[in-house]
């Protein structure tokens, strides 16, 4: 039916191809400058990202035959960056270790081990306060440190990871009672003030910092004192060996080989160094997932839940969306400006908030809604209902609160597509003796699923995974009696497998709620797929995609 | 074809040029910050790095970033200019939620997007510090201006991590008009209960829509339960869980009671606050933190006392401690520590923290300010006696379902017993199964 | 006579392969026309066509204010919580709506400026959404190309997954990009705008094209015979054509953006940055709701404008309905 567009005016070589070329070349030039900051920052996937992204946009703008492509390129390169690319993310987190204790790079976690002191308990020592001198013409440093006798030593220091200097005290002795301290100059050096202590401290981090005296070290605490210890450093890093060695206990840890030690150092006497970093397992998050006693005991409690919660909040809201939509399209009806604007507060005001107000409103014993209903109680004579923590009305309540937040788009949206389709066809069947029922059921109704079904399954697809309501509003709770594992009657898979993930043995695991996300995602693309084909039948019933 | 792909190959060119020339002054910046970590020798002492731009060293000088809530932060902003004054460098103070710090720091910290500093609460020490996200900290021998409680509650396989500012617990507020003298045994309090007419007699939170493991602890504690194991030498024993001993049990029975009695109603957090502001509660079990809003919104006539004593056991809280922790992936821990010892921990600072929020201080000096108000006195020796809630990563597993089973209680969907089982079982699933 | 189900779906399907697509837009169509007169009505008559009607449209007004209320009733009252607030406050005050703006507010809460970042953010992530969809949708509409069904649906699945869930994700390519240009990295409201820009496309090119689908092809076909080339076609036909149905995605999307606080609370971290929702997100977590009163002043002065914006703007927001955002 439509012909491909003349080929001719695209290819012209008018003002638009300068245009467009000139447009490419920035964006070349800024991505070969990002190139180069980048191969900088060792950010490798970053650099790949980039590089593919210029290219294909380069293709896409530059090569003839990609007409339709230029126009969806730009909308194409912000869903890439900003959804495809996290989700390729949260697989590459599925398949790794990333928990509490498991969070920083391999570097990191060895720069972490390497810069543990060990400092013998017994030898808390003393304190002294620092100063810090300079001699201008040469720009070297000393360290004086005084304590509250007038003891000082006055010498260079060096860094924790050097082996110790010999003579490094230059001076040592006592302050007189009523000498000027400190002296601004000593042994022909400088006082820096604090000032210049701190711009100093910008290019070496003090703490790294220790002074050898003939007692032992004096380890620097901060820029404005130290303290004599007996520290040293309790670990060696052997990088052709890949193994830390442990100077105070004797022993050697190498990395971990199994799936449950992967990513962190274990010693020759078992004890595993915690943290460790981020190290790829492979599938066996996913594997727990599907294994995992604690989640199959819940599993399908909590399915049910999550898809009858997710049709039904989709099937109300479009329900009541749908007829308002239906009332208010009467050529005769007056005021429409008014309700509408009245129907679409609910949606302009954060969810977040108008969740808090539900909240109040439905409290059992204080909120609104239990006030109002009071009498129909007396009469009926039954309790008060507990809203939010008897199961079931904690169920009822959590439709109702999605109802009232999710209506008006449905109601923006049935508006829309009801006025979009034409009179005549409508008309024609009145004339022809159909009941405006069933010109309803038969022609208009049809025309607008095939034009809503698709958003009703991305509502759905939402509702699935709308982590928020349910937090903000009970929490999963009430919680299910009596279950070996903490799960609530109103949780869905995402609250359900994330307070698992995020209350499992020890804090946060990562890595397994990304394999819990990406099984989630499964579930409802394969339910969303499925239901594309059915709008497909639709649309061949009743007009082409 | 060729023609045009040669014209766009010179127009990059050209343009790269000019990318490149005007993005020259932000590498030089940043070639700045990258030389000094790479420059770790001792010359890097005595000759500046060799950075591109000669900027003098007050303006090179990276600003301290401290990461705060709205209560801590417009504290921290006050001393910053006292210490840009005498060191140079700025203080970045930034608003993080509560709530959301500890996710924050250990998302963002080792992106190198974290702060220097950031405040926090105790029960974090264990889960920060197996992931390598603070820094330990040396008091310098001023550990005595803190309280015991306060620098234990932050210390981690021996070493201290945090300074602590506060250190606080719940204790029992009552109406004066309701109820003319303080119980101080359960019995004594119950025998208040009978002699007034209240909507409710006892406000705890943890009931209605809302688990809450925090607010019941003291009754869980009462009779000896306990949640891990402490053993002052090696810490939490997360084998060794207490919810299901008959001591809990025992515990868990005189809120059970309590509830069956009609002493206690099925309240949440802000049921039971509004009720006792409203003037219709005669007792709120809650902590100082909510000091500030019955002296702003409430024209009840209130006091504060300890918990009540059952059959002569004390009712130990939950010992709360918050800390200015340093981060472990900051630049520079020497000057972060240098702003805690000689900014933070001073009288003044400690006595400001104390006063954007009445918590109870973790800060001797300011202890003895405020403890001539018999309010203050009161929560301080309510702390005395509890005990610090456990620091183990484990906790994450406790929560929930202690909250969980004391709701269903509260909600009389279960007795104590199956309370007690519940709680152990699942706390001891979720660990090991974790 | 009846027509039989099976008559009706042959006209359903005559009609949306003939009327639907070839003829013009209903509302196109009807804009031209005068506005008729219709003869008045006897009571009986007024409630069986449009006095039902106003009954539920009524009580749904109800049923949406309602909770509403509560909020505007506790921004003017002098009580500062949440559960004794009652729909007329017993002490009316402004003192909420003062405090929110005053000027000398604690530079930790500066509620104006996030209102303003809000406004901004949402404006022009909106305003480009719709340009980005529009694109896209133009080109499923109007080209022939392989893989177009399979892409369009690839769009609609892609959308599905989570974004929020990913954050880490987005943080470190936030961070890698203000490594290169600072100025839309993390902490940016530009930055912000850019990620809000990754859910453009998806469900809104599916609605903008169901729209275009139904602007008659012949009048491309004509523009085209005038020399006009797709991208003139595009900017001058099909885009004035769809503004009525782009203006519904801009409500929509904007009313999204604006309540957005999750990627954003991930996003920004100065205080000067926040967007409104992500500053009374956190004033609600760490107040317990004790100052409600002014949370509530900020969500009438937030929500206030964009109802009275639509209220205002609906001629050119409700004829988009009637143009429909859909084909017919």
């Amino acid at each position: 039916m439509t012909s491909e567009p003349n080929r001719r005016t695209l290819n012209q070589w008018g003002g638009a191809f300068w245009f467009r070329l000139f447009a490419i070349a920035v964006l070349d030039a800024l991505a070969v400058y990002a190139v180069l900051v980048l191969i900088g920052t060792g950010a490798t996937l970053m650099l790949v990202s980039l590089i593919v992204g210029t290219v294909f946009i380069n293709w896409v703008y530059l090569w003839p035959r990609t007409m339709a492509l230029r126009w969806i390129t730009p909308g194409l390169i912000f869903m890439s960056v900003f959804v495809v690319i996290p989700i390729f993310y949260t697989v590459y987190v599925s398949l790794t270790n990333q928990r509490t204790g498991n969070l920083t790079s391999k570097e990191q976690t060895i720069a972490f081990w390497e810069a543990k002191t060990y400092v013998d308990p017994d030898a808390e020592g003393q304190l002294f306060d620092l100063f810090v001198y300079t001699d201008d013409a040469t720009g070297d440093f000393r360290f004086l440190l005084a304590n509250d006798d007038g003891a000082y030593f006055f010498g260079e220091p060096r860094l924790r990871t050097e082996p110790p200097v010999e003579g490094a005290i230059e001076d040592q002795g006592t302050f007189a009672e009523g000498e000027e301290f400190p002296p601004p100059e000593f042994n022909g050096f400088r006082l820096m003030s604090k000032r210049e202590v701190f711009g100093l401290a910008n290019n070496v981090d003090f703490k790294d910092l220790v002074i050898d005296t003939p007692d032992g070290e004096i380890v620097i605490l901060g820029l404005s004192q130290g303290r004599v210890v007996l520290a040293s450093k309790r670990y060696v890093y052997d990088a052709a060996a890949d193994t830390l060695t442990d100077t105070v206990e004797h022993r050697v840890c190498s990395p971990g080989e199994d799936t449950a030690t992967k990513g962190n150092f274990i010693c020759d006497d078992g004890e595993v160094l915690i943290p460790g970093w981020v190290a790829f397992i492979g599938g066996s998050n996913y594997t727990r997932v599907a294994t995992n006693p604690l989640i199959r005991e819940a599993f399908f409690r909590v399915f049910l839940w999550n898809v009858v919660f997710a049709f039904f909040s989709v099937l109300l809201t479009f329900a009541l969306g749908l007829t308002l939509a239906i009332v208010l399209h009467h050529y005769r009806m007056k005021g429409l400006r008014f309700y509408r604007s009245l129907f679409i507060i609910p949606y302009a005001i954060p969810a977040f908030l108008s969740i808090l107000v539900w909240r109040g409103l439905l409290n059992p014993a204080f909120g609104v809604i239990n006030a109002t209903l009071a009498p129909l109680y007396d009469l009926v004579g039954m309790d008060p209902i507990r809203w939010l923590s008897d199961p079931t009305w904690a169920k009822v309540a959590i439709l109702l609160v999605n109802l009232w937040l999710g209506f008006p788009y449905m109601f923006l949206l049935a508006t829309g597509a009801l006025q979009s389709i034409p009179h005549d066809i409508q008309e024609a069947a009145r004339t022809d003796g159909a009941s405006g029922m069933r010109v309803f059921w038969k022609i208009t109704f049809p025309l607008l699923m095939v034009a809503l079904a698709p958003l009703l399954i991305g509502s759905f697809a939402f509702n699935f995974n709308n982590f928020n309501l349910i937090y903000l509003l009970t929490a999963g709770g009430p919680p299910v009696l009596g279950a070996s594992v903490p799960v609530g009657h109103t949780d869905i898979l995402i609250s359900f497998t994330f307070n698992l993930a995020s209350a499992s043995g020890r804090g946060n695991n990562f890595g397994l709620a990304a394999a819990i996300t990406m099984f989630i995602f499964l579930i409802v693309l394969v339910i969303s797929a499925f239901s594309f084909r059915f709008t497909k039948r639709l649309e061949e019933i009743y007009g082409s995609l | 074809m060729r023609s045009r792909f040669i014209t766009l190959v010179g127009l990059v060119l050209v343009l790269a040029l000019v990318a490149a020339a005007c993005g020259s002054s932000d590498t030089g910046e940043e070639s700045t910050t990258t030389t000094e970590a790479t420059t770790t020798t001792t010359e890097a002492v005595t000759t500046t790095t060799a950075a591109p731009t000669t900027t003098t060293e007050a303006e090179a000088l990276p600003p301290l970033v401290v990461w705060a809530d709205e209560k801590r932060a417009p504290v921290v902003e006050a001393i910053a200019p006292a210490f840009t004054e005498a060191t140079g460098v700025e203080v970045q103070v930034t608003l993080v939620d509560f709530g959301d710090m500890k996710d924050e720091v250990t998302t963002k910290g080792p992106a190198g997007e974290g702060p220097d500093i950031f405040i926090g609460a105790h029960d974090w020490v264990g889960e920060l510090a197996d992931n390598g996200a603070v820094a330990p900290i040396d008091l310098g021998g001023r550990e005595s201006e803190f309280t015991e409680t306060g620098l234990d509650a932050l210390k981690w396989g021996g070493q201290q991590y945090g300074l602590p500012y506060v250190t606080e617990a719940v204790a029992l507020y009552y109406n004066t008009d309701l109820v003319p003298e303080a119980p101080a045994t359960m019995a004594e309090l119950t025998a208040a209960c009978d002699a007034t007419t209240v909507d409710n007699c006892l406000g705890v939170p943890g009931g209605n829509d809302a688990g809450d493991a925090y607010h019941h602890y003291p009754f869980l504690s009462v009779h000896g339960g306990y949640i891990f194991g402490f053993d002052p030498a090696t810490g939490f024993d997360v084998e060794d869980i207490g919810l299901g001993t008959d001591e809990a049990i025992a515990g868990i029975q005189v809120l059970e009671d309590l509830v069956t009695n009609g002493y206690v109603a099925s309240t949440n957090y802000d049921d039971a606050k509004n009720l006792f502001m409203g003037g219709t509660e005669a007792f709120w079990l809650t902590g100082p933190w909510e000091l500030g809003s019955l002296a702003d919104q409430s024209d009840v006539n209130w006091s504060v006392t300890t918990l009540p004593t059952v059959d002569g056991d004390t009712m130990r809280p939950f010992v709360g401690v918050q800390g200015f922790y340093l981060s472990a992936f900051s630049e520079n821990t020497a000057v972060a520590e240098e702003f805690l010892l000689n900014y933070v921990a001073t009288p003044d600072t400690m006595m400001a923290l104390f006063e954007a929020d009445p918590r109870g201080s973790a800060y001797l000096d300011t202890i003895d300010a405020i403890s001539d108000d018999p309010i203050n006195a009161t929560f301080a020796l309510s702390a005395s006696t509890g005990q610090f809630m456990p620091n183990v990563p484990e906790m994450g597993a406790v929560w929930g379902p202690v909250g969980d089973n004391f709701l269903a209680l509260r909600n009389g969907d279960i007795d104590s017993a199956t309370a007690a089982a519940n709680m152990a079982e699942q706390v001891a699933t979720v660990i090991a199964e974790g | 006579m009846a027509a039989s189900d099976k008559q009706l779906e042959g006209r359903v399907e005559t009609a949306a392969k003939t009327g639907g697509r070839r003829g013009l837009p209903f509302a196109w169509r009807r804009a031209k026309q005068p506005k008729p007169k219709y003869p008045p009505q006897t009571p009986k008559m007024w409630l069986k066509t449009v006095g039902w009607r106003h009954l539920i449209a009524i009580i749904a007004a109800i049923f949406a204010i309602y909770p509403v209320l509560y909020i505007v009733s506790s921004s003017l009252s002098a009580q500062d919580n949440l559960s004794g607030a009652s729909l007329i406050p017993k002490e009316f005050s402004l003192d909420s709506y003062r405090e929110f703006f005053d000027p000398a507010r604690p530079n930790i809460t500066p509620f104006t400026t996030w209102l303003r970042n809000s406004w901004i953010v949402s404006l022009v992530a909106a305003s480009l959404n719709v340009v980005l969809a529009a694109m896209a949708a133009y080109a499923f509409s109007r080209f022939r190309f392989k893989g177009r069904r399979t892409g369009l649906l690839a769009l609609l699945l892609v959308q599905i997954f989570p974004q929020f869930l990913a954050f880490v994700a987005i943080l470190l390519i936030m961070i890698n990009i203000g490594n290169v240009f600072p100025a839309i990295g993390l902490d940016t409201l530009a930055g912000l705008t850019l990620v809000y820009l990754g859910g453009a496309i998806g469900f809104n090119t599916f609605l903008i094209k169901g729209f275009m689908d139904s602007v008659p092809e012949s009048l491309d076909e004509s523009a085209r015979v005038d020399g006009a080339g797709v991208g003139t076609i595009f900017w001058k036909i099909i885009l004035p054509l769809a503004r009525p149905a782009l203006a519904v995605i801009f409500v929509i999307s904007f009313i999204n953006l604006f309540g957005e606080f999750l990627l954003a609370r991930t996003l920004l971290s100065s205080t000067n940055n926040f967007t409104l929702a992500v500053g009374l997100q956190l004033f609600t977590n760490a107040d317990y709701g004790a100052k409600w009163g002014l949370l509530s002043a900020s969500v009438v002065v937030a929500a206030g404008p964009i109802v009275l914006t639509f209220l205002i703007a609906q001629k050119a927001i409700v004829s988009g309905l009637t143009g429909g955002a859909v084909k017919g």
